[in-house]
């Protein structure tokens, strides 16, 4: 592994970006560099042998040392969002004009509008697939967004939420597991 | 009693770092037939149990025997208690989801007395009575093990067996004996019989306290095969016993988040307020080979990048000035960076600091714990002023300027100047500081000076001693604080000295103290030890109930002849000599540290037991 310079060395790993706390996800991406050279090969079967259950590296590929950081490069996620009820016309409506939410930023709270961050949705069932903006700017959040739905679809329901991809510009577009 | 881990972790989001909650960390031992099933338990939040040394070995002791499976839990947060009730869930292993229930014995790590109302919270969890005498045939045995054990009667009605002394060898014959008798089909009485043959365990339901006009008076053996003086377990041979094989690498940051890597057991400095420097004598040590080997695996099967070597007092380690410069020679290159806690003052020599400022600064602890040289006598911390000031000297110079004190208050003979000395002591270490050309020093002084109040615990010569009401500590709290003001870089930092008053009852209780624990807990007393949830109306309210006087337990000067709640636990150190330093103690003489020569603390019976 090769580390940072400096008083407090590091190791140089950076994943492409955080999955919030009780998401699930079969694509996370992240950069590994290393002070001598490896195969993806056994960089995989290396991991594989002491990742926890739960845990594999389905994939591995090798950049430039100066290729652009995975952070730099990814401009969306997809994600399938299990509901224990959802009505499609509820999405719909939530999804034909402006999302207005409160959001926490520096300067305190404020309205935003993230229908802009939805780049695309479907439905199918009580799932609901989406594209949503993932870039080293900001990001679709989620949590705002079901929020939001809950004023279109009143009861009691709950979601899980599960990240199927992570894609990246370049027109490089990570296959799903 | 079936229950849906599945269904829990869709829940799961709700409560605060659900990751405390879900297992399948790094290094877990899963096992799916085993004969005994043990469920080690720790009474604090995950962050915390994880943390301690002792459970990760005893995890490794029992999970080294083929035949037994055992599987941790730690106490539930608020948060995450509520979601349990609210949905009758059960506390389960982390390990395998399994309830605690169905465990053939439930073990407990006890720490510290404040931990013991989440004890009730995990029984109550598993729908395990409260008190041993109220268990049906077929559930868990119920033990504990840990510092708390050697005077464990304010809890003694919870357990059916507690273990007294070093666990690594002492669990796996009392899991191998429940694993035997539940093949021979015993009944929980005949087992407990059997558990009270081996050396270490203390079967409470064996022995009945006596009571006279509301005064402890003694203790009774009442069933006839169990030894008279259940004895404390020693492991002769470190370097031969399990250590903590491949340690779990937690998902989320814990206390100690790093190796820890235990060099020897035991103290020879014989500090008179201190437990640990007498219930873990003899000092044993580890070799250097057994040290580096252990470090070695341990880096390589967990990828920490930090080592703290483990003991009462590392700088004591006869072989302390070959080990670091190793340490550093093999680990530096790799990034695994060496911290020393619990150093002493007077064996640290400056150049291991050079040494561990090349890897990593860390924070420096020193230890005075008195203000003046005469309470320090009185207690025996055999350290100068002129000690702490050269160490500190060292360490401002090397370009440490971040230097933490500890300190107690409330010690017995303590006086008003004892404490101002305190402060006399902080200014002069700024002075040190600030005395220094600003080239050669740090950017600016971080000197913490911290208070904690005196406990007096049994098994120290200052059993017998009262502790300081809670209107004394205070008053000297704001002494000290007063004092300190105006001496730049000090911080001040205190405790709750309510909590040290609790603490105080409970270290010394006897067995009537179980009906206020539990009544404490029925008024929602809960992590006691965190100041943020420490109910004060909760264990004022039990006490009242209960007719318990906590003065009687925790202020009271005790004759020498009382016979002492624990006086029937043999902890290998004599009664005579914690009686003979308590007197050198008021005469403020110091006793030598016995790599200086015996002082006899063993008496005849097992004085061949040490070998310093």
């Amino acid at each position: 592994m090769a580390y940072s310079q400096g008083f407090n060395p590091h190791q140089l790993v950076s994943f492409a970006t955080a999955l919030a706390v009780g998401y699930t996800s079969s694509s996370e991406w992240v950069d590994v560099k290393f002070s001598q050279s490896i195969t993806t090969d056994e960089f995989v079967k290396g991991m594989n042998s002491v990742l926890p259950q739960g845990f594999a590296v389905a994939e591995a590929k090798e950049v430039a040392d100066n290729a652009k950081s995975l952070t730099a490069i990814m401009r969306a996620s997809e994600y399938e969002i299990t509901f224990s009820k959802l009505d499609k016309n509820a999405v719909d409506e939530l999804m034909s004009s402006d999302i207005t939410v409160m959001k926490r930023t520096k300067g305190g709270m404020k309205e935003v509008n993230i229908r802009p961050d939805v780049f695309a949705y479907s439905v199918i069932e009580n799932k609901l697939l989406l594209t949503g903006r993932l870039d080293a700017a900001g990001s679709l959040n989620i949590e705002l967004l079901l929020c939001a739905l809950k004023e279109k679809m009143p009861g009691e329901w709950t979601a899980r939420v599960h990240r199927n991809n992570i894609i990246f510009n370049e027109g490089e577009k990570v296959t799903a597991l | 009693m079936k229950f849906d881990f599945n269904k829990l972790e869709q829940q799961l989001g709700k409560v605060e770092k659900p990751a405390r909650y879900v297992g399948n960390e790094l290094n877990i031992i899963r096992k799916e037939e085993a004969k005994l099933r043990f469920a080690l338990l720790f009474p604090d939040v995950y962050e915390i149990g994880m943390s301690h040394l002792g459970s990760r070995i005893i995890y490794n002791a029992l999970n080294s025997c083929e035949d037994v499976a055992c599987e941790r839990a730690y106490a539930p947060w608020p948060d995450m208690e509520k979601l349990l009730r609210e949905n009758a869930y059960p506390l389960y292993s982390l390990e395998t989801y399994t309830p605690l229930g169905e465990f053939d014995i439930i073990g407990f790590s006890l720490l510290y007395e404040m931990c013991y109302t989440n004890i009730l919270t995990m029984l109550e969890l598993s729908s395990i009575p409260f008190l041993s005498k109220d268990r049906a045939e077929d559930m868990p045995i119920v033990v504990c093990g840990g510092p708390c054990t050697c005077n464990s009667e304010p809890i003694a009605d919870i357990f059916d067996a507690i273990m007294i002394g070093d666990g690594e060898e002492l669990v796996v014959d009392v899991a191998k004996c429940v694993m035997q008798a539940k093949e021979k089909g015993c009944s929980r009485h005949e087992t407990l019989i059997a558990l009270s043959k081996i050396e270490g365990v203390y079967i409470p339901s064996f022995y009945e306290p006596q009571y006279e006009n509301g005064s402890f008076k003694a203790i009774k053996k009442i069933e006839p095969s169990a030894p008279d003086r259940p004895t404390r377990r020693i492991v002769k041979d470190l370097d031969k016993a399990a250590y903590i094989g491949k340690p779990i690498v937690p998902f989320l940051p814990i206390t100690h988040d790093r190796i820890a890597l235990e060099i020897f057991r035991g103290c020879t400095r014989g500090c008179r307020f201190c437990q640990a420097g007498f219930i873990y004598r003899p000092v044993r040590e580890r070799e250097i080979d057994t040290v580096m080997d252990n470090a070695r695996s341990l880096i390589n099967c967990t990828g920490y990048d930090e080592i703290s070597l483990f003991s009462l007092s590392s700088g004591d380690y006869s072989k302390i000035h070959e080990l670091v410069p190793q340490l550093i020679d093999e680990f530096s290159e790799k990034h695994v960076s060496l911290a020393l806690p619990s150093l002493r003052i007077d064996s640290f020599l400056k150049d291991d600091l050079e040494k561990i400022q090349s890897v990593r600064k860390t924070g420096l602890t020193f230890a005075p714990e008195a203000g003046t040289q005469r309470l320090r006598d009185v207690i025996n911390k055999g350290v100068t002023e002129e000690d702490l000031l050269r160490s500190v000297s060292d360490a401002f110079e090397s370009g440490w300027n971040s230097v933490k004190l500890y300190f107690m208050i409330g010690l017995p003979t303590e006086t008003d100047e004892d404490i101002l000395g305190i402060a006399d002591l902080a200014r002069k270490v700024s002075r040190t500081f600030y005395s220094m050309p600003k080239e050669k020093r740090g950017k600016g002084l971080r000197l913490v000076v911290s208070a904690s109040s005196f406990v007096p615990k049994p098994f120290t010569p200052f059993q017998w001693e009262g502790q300081d009401t809670l209107e004394e500590l205070r008053r000297k709290q704001l002494l000290l604080k007063d004092a300190l003001k105006g001496i730049r870089g000090v911080e001040f930092s205190y405790h709750e000295s309510v909590i040290s008053e609790l603490e105080a009852v409970f270290a010394r209780g006897d067995r009537r103290l179980a009906a206020a624990l539990i009544e404490a807990y029925k008024n929602g007393a809960r992590f006691d030890s965190w100041d943020e949830h420490f109910k004060k109306e909760a264990w004022e309210v039990a006490f009242e109930k209960c007719g318990i006087d906590g003065a009687y337990y925790a202020n009271r000067r005790r004759e020498e002849s009382e016979v002492l709640p624990w006086s029937h636990i043999d902890m290998i150190v004599t009664e005579e000599y914690l009686k003979k330093e308590l007197e050198k103690a008021l005469e403020a003489k110091p006793t030598k540290d016995c790599r200086k020569g015996c002082n006899g603390c063993f008496g005849n019976k097992y004085a061949d037991y040490c070998k310093v």
